[in-house]
């Protein structure tokens, strides 16, 4: 047996494109203290973002490194784990060759950004280990935001294989693309983009409004070897105007923290950082016309529930819902109109972000969903 | 989205401003530089050369050097605003402030209301501010607090590369006169900073930094120090939270009163002397609407009240720096 | 550049105008009716009303703390502004003003000015709107002697011709600075200073309602064409003292009732139209009694008319200001 078997190394992770450092917010398990896997090991914090860090395996916490309040860089060595038979001496051995403050280039897949280009249409793609030979899975966000609402995931399931985080257009980094609107529209616009990226077909993945889109591109267009949709649009009930109303309405801190406590079970994971970037995106010329289109056209009154069960009955691969059981912007009970044989999964103390709120759980579906439809 | 410095935002919003509306023109003292010479023109773009490029882009039409002559050129901006023009006009400084002050004061700030709001007056007074760079009295000071002062003007003081260029693009876009300082030690600063246009709106604090045990509010290239204090205090596992009011005029009572209830401790930076500067004003406002939140007095950290002196070993001593805002924490903790 | 018959009775109601409704200001400050202070503007008259007739509606004007004259001068309509010097709701500037900050841009008058030099710069300004947005327009600075010595003056003056701005620089000067003269203030030439610059200058009887209107056109013609800008030095005298509480004791009594009585521009005027004939004295009698009812009517409903509601009074300091949002 090897050091990488027994002892296993915890390391700052890296959430998004910009993290670069993270600090300690708290450890769950104290030195010496046992977790099984998927158990929270510690909740470290950057300026912009917070969440748990599981174990990937069962074990006990035999050192930590890095205590509460302190930061390191990600990739950096934090922690070590590992079974009782392990001496203190293999773990000093182990640590003499893992400087805790390293950079560690591959604190997970590498990830990059770049638009893409097709006709008129352009949109920016946040690729998670592009060179990885695996089935590609593509991830499609919702109304509003942008591939930061994959953080804890796009890395996770990079694993062996690409993991594309497409911008809608007119949102993230894609450029505004005004007139492009209904979810049928911007389907059709992105097929050719997915078609580019990826010839060979692709597991795709959508929450919410690029849920309906996901669906939409899975029931004709892509070659789809799964389909994974989150809390989406057009299954159930109609989305909470109130929500809608209010992120087109908020044009300062108060109202648009208001706003997004809406989307998630506890109001505390909507940071002042998240509130600033959704703020400052729709203060970019051409946000606020872009949004209300969008809004018109799918997400005020049934707009998004028009051709669902058709596109349903035309899936012929694996299909995953996620829901969160609290979700307060497309009620969880749309989940109920997901076909026979697909598999159903409502998150607990999660509301309309289970990818967020509940990573590591939605994660670990997800995975297991891309392996059975491989 | 790519990181930009500080100089290179304004440069950019400039731009987008003049490209998206033919009213705005920008004048000062050698925004170009080199007008009426042999050699290179557009030779400076500006004392910092923030408006470098414009000339190329916008012709002499629309970006003109003057003479050395504030009132003859600040005031032009505001008739030019009167009559259906978007001046963004700069002096060098905002210590020149003292040659030209009436047009700005009595003229621009006051036709609105003297006229029963019967016209507009947007433009954009862009200057200089600041200490640090061995300048002396002259060319070194925040007056923000004197344009504060004054009902009619709104007032800005951008901290970073992104501010800079969303509330420079909202100063160019709003009807009203508008004082834009930036702080000249900032320009090279880096950020992250988006490509396309966005204004950012006046009278909204940007939330630096969340804490629970203490807020500190700090304006310009105070709000660095102050996010340096907090980082140093963080290490001692003291959390404090940093708020950039981003404008003076209009003032964000709101979240500076709400960080006042959340925490119970204030702490104020202010690089303007100590005098009816922004401290004094903050304070003010926090004694009188949420006395019954503060756990310890209200602390202050300014320079004396001096003139901003030359000799680097005095100049240093004059700002507020970390070590002095760390202090004012722990003072403000000691309190129970 | 001659006055048709038309211009000229235009101009002479004008006049007529401006001095009823100075003369009655007059009498309402001297009843204390006029909250603050009032610079009048009677005795001067040609100077305004020859000026704003070489002008068109499109052009602008910049005054100074006299500016009853040019503003009814360059279109100000008498009612709102009589009310506004009463401090009243139904004033020009809502009575937020008073009498030195009436303006009214529909008209192209930028505003009278508190601030002796504070008008030039501004001036400028508009010229420089004109010139960029090419509207052709021009934009006058009505200045007094005191403000030829201020810095803002000699810096517009400079600027007007480093930007060849389409700009006419007006001196009006009446001999008093306040209650100093210029002649004792003033060193040197006006019209020479202008000339020190390059500017083209000359100095006008602003007694004389056709000197007045004749270089002044002769200037906005220069200005239209792109040739730059011009200073009229115009020599003028003023009836009242500096201001409405100016007992003007500086100034013998005997001197005064003969500058009434011998160099007074609106009597001028009508002697000089009614003996070369162009207007018979019975129409100008008409217009007399005409604007002494309009006058009449002014400061009647002036006098009736509202304050201002004192919830008016945190209003239009700015188009929109967001505080505690």
């Amino acid at each position: 047996m090897n050091d990488t078997d027994r002892i296993v190394p915890i390391t700052m992770p890296k959430w998004g494109m910009t993290m670069t450092e993270g600090k300690i917010a708290a450890w769950h398990v104290s030195e010496g203290g046992k977790a099984e896997a998927g158990e929270d090991l510690l909740d470290v914090e950057t300026d912009k973002i917070a969440n748990a860090v599981e174990a990937e395996k069962g074990g006990i916490l035999r050192r930590i490194l890095v205590h509460e309040g302190q930061s390191a860089p990600c990739g950096s060595l934090i922690a070590v784990m590992a079974e009782a038979a392990v001496s203190d001496e293999e773990i000093d051995e182990f640590l003499g060759g893992f400087a805790w403050f390293e950079q560690d280039d591959e604190a997970g897949p590498s990830v990059m950004e770049e638009i893409v280009e097709i006709g008129d249409l352009r949109v920016n793609v946040v690729t998670a280990n592009g060179g990885a030979e695996g089935t590609p899975l593509v991830l499609l966000h919702g109304f509003g935001a942008d591939a930061s609402a994959w953080m804890f995931n796009q890395q996770a399931l990079a694993a062996g294989r690409p993991v594309h985080a497409i911008e809608l257009p007119s949102h993230g980094n894609s450029p505004m693309a005004p007139g492009l609107a209904g979810f049928a529209e911007i389907a059709d616009a992105l097929a050719p983009v997915i078609k580019h990226l990826m010839p060979d077909g692709a597991h795709l993945a959508g929450h919410s409004l690029g849920g309906r889109i996901a669906l939409r591109l899975a029931a004709g267009a892509v070659d789809a070897r799964s389909l994974t949709l989150i809390a989406p649009a057009g299954l159930g009930a109609d989305a909470n105007e109130d929500f809608i109303k209010g992120f087109l309405n908020a044009e300062r801190r108060r109202p648009m923290k208001t706003t997004l406590q809406m989307l998630v079970a506890d109001p505390a994971a909507i940071t002042s950082d998240m509130i600033e970037r959704t703020l400052a995106y729709k203060r970019l010329d051409g946000a606020d016309a872009a949004l209300r289109a969008i809004a018109e056209a799918n997400l005020m009154g049934a707009a998004a529930a028009e051709g669902v069960a058709e596109e349903l009955s035309a899936l012929t691969r694996p299909l995953l819902v996620v829901w969160g059981r609290e979700d307060a912007i497309l009620p969880a009970s749309g989940a109920e109109a997901a076909p026979k044989g697909a598999t159903v999964e409502l998150i607990d103390a999660a509301g309309h972000m289970p990818q967020m709120e509940k990573s590591g759980k939605v994660n670990d579906l997800i995975a297991a969903h891309l392996e059975r439809a491989e | 989205m790519g990181r930009k410095s500080f100089r290179a935002a304004l440069n950019e919003a400039l731009h987008q401003e003049m490209k998206a509306d033919p009213r705005v023109v920008v004048f000062g003292e050698d925004v170009t530089g080199g007008t009426g010479g042999d050699g290179e023109q557009d030779a400076w773009g500006g004392a910092f050369g923030v408006t470098k490029g414009l000339l190329g882009a916008y012709g002499r039409e629309r970006v003109l050097d003057t003479p050395i002559t504030e009132s003859a050129f600040v005031g032009a901006a505001a008739g030019a605003a009167l009559t259906g023009l978007r001046p963004v006009v700069e002096i060098m400084f905002v210590d020149f402030i003292g040659v030209c002050l009436d047009q700005v004061m009595n003229q621009a700030a006051k036709f609105r209301y003297m006229f029963g709001g019967k016209t507009r007056c947007p433009m954009v007074l862009r200057a200089t501010f600041g200490a640090g760079a061995r300048s002396a009295s002259q060319h070194s000071q925040a007056l923000y607090p004197i344009f504060t002062h004054i009902p009619g003007l709104k007032v800005v003081i951008p901290s970073t590369p992104s501010d800079a260029k969303g509330l420079l693009i909202e100063a160019i876009r709003d009807d009203d006169p508008v004082v834009f300082l930036e702080h000249k030690m900032l320009y090279d600063e880096q950020g992250e900073v988006a490509d396309q246009s966005y204004a950012v709106p006046f009278g909204e604090a940007r939330i630096v930094r969340e804490g629970p045990d203490a807020a500190i509010f700090a304006y310009g290239r105070m709000v660095g120090r102050a996010e340096a204090a907090a980082a140093k205090l963080a290490e001692e596992g003291i959390n404090v939270s940093v708020i950039d009011p981003r404008t003076t005029s209009p003032l964000d009572t709101e979240t500076i009163l709400e960080f006042t209830e959340e925490t119970g401790r204030v702490i104020i930076v202010d690089e303007a002397s100590p005098r009816c500067g922004m401290a004094a004003d903050i304070s003010s406002i926090v004694a009188e609407q949420a006395f019954g939140a503060l756990r310890a007095p209200i602390l202050k950290v300014t320079p004396p009240h001096t003139p901003v002196p030359y000799a680097p070993s005095l100049e240093d001593a004059y700002l507020p720096d970390a070590a002095r805002i760390v202090d004012a924490v722990r003072r403000s903790l000691a309190h129970r | 550049m001659q006055m048709s018959r038309e211009d000229l009775e235009r101009a002479y109601r004008t006049m007529r105008t401006i001095r009823a409704f100075e003369t009655n200001v007059h009498v309402e400050a001297q009843a204390g009716r006029v909250p603050g202070s009032t610079h009048l503007y009677a005795g001067q008259e040609a100077v305004a009303t020859g000026v704003c007739m070489a002008l068109g509606n499109g052009d602008h004007i910049v005054s100074t703390h006299r500016g009853h004259g040019h503003s009814i001068a360059k279109g100000c309509e008498v009612g709102p502004m009589m009310a506004e010097i009463l401090g009243k709701e139904s004033g020009t500037c809502k009575g937020k003003g008073g009498s030195m900050h009436i303006a009214d841009l529909n008209v192209g008058m930028l505003g009278a000015n508190g601030i002796v030099g504070g008008g030039p710069p501004l001036a400028c300004g508009a010229a420089l709107t004109a010139k960029t947005l090419k509207t052709g327009s021009v934009a006058v600075a009505f200045s007094g002697d005191g403000a030829v010595n201020q810095g803002t003056t000699a810096e517009s003056l400079n600027l007007a011709m480093v930007w060849n701005l389409p700009v006419i620089f007006v001196i009006e000067d009446n001999g008093w600075g306040e209650a100093t003269s210029s002649e004792f203030a003033t060193a040197g030439d006006i019209v020479m200073r202008a000339q020190g610059y390059g500017m083209a200058a000359e100095l006008v009887d602003g007694l004389s309602l056709s000197n007045v209107y004749e270089s002044t056109s002769a200037a906005v013609t220069r200005a239209r064409a792109g040739e730059g800008p011009s200073l009229l030095h115009m020599k003028t005298e003023r009836f009242y003292g500096h201001f409405n509480g100016d007992v003007d004791t500086y100034r013998s009594e005997e001197s005064k009732r003969v500058q009434r009585h011998e160099r007074d521009c609106l009597t001028r005027l009508r002697a000089t139209l009614i003996k070369s004939g162009l207007i018979e004295e019975g129409t100008l009698d008409a217009i007399d009694a005409e604007v002494e009812d309009a006058i009449d009517a002014a400061v009647k409903a002036a006098r009736a008319a509202n304050e201002p509601d004192p919830a008016t009074l945190e209003t239009d300091v700015y188009v929109s200001y967001a505080e505690g949002n």
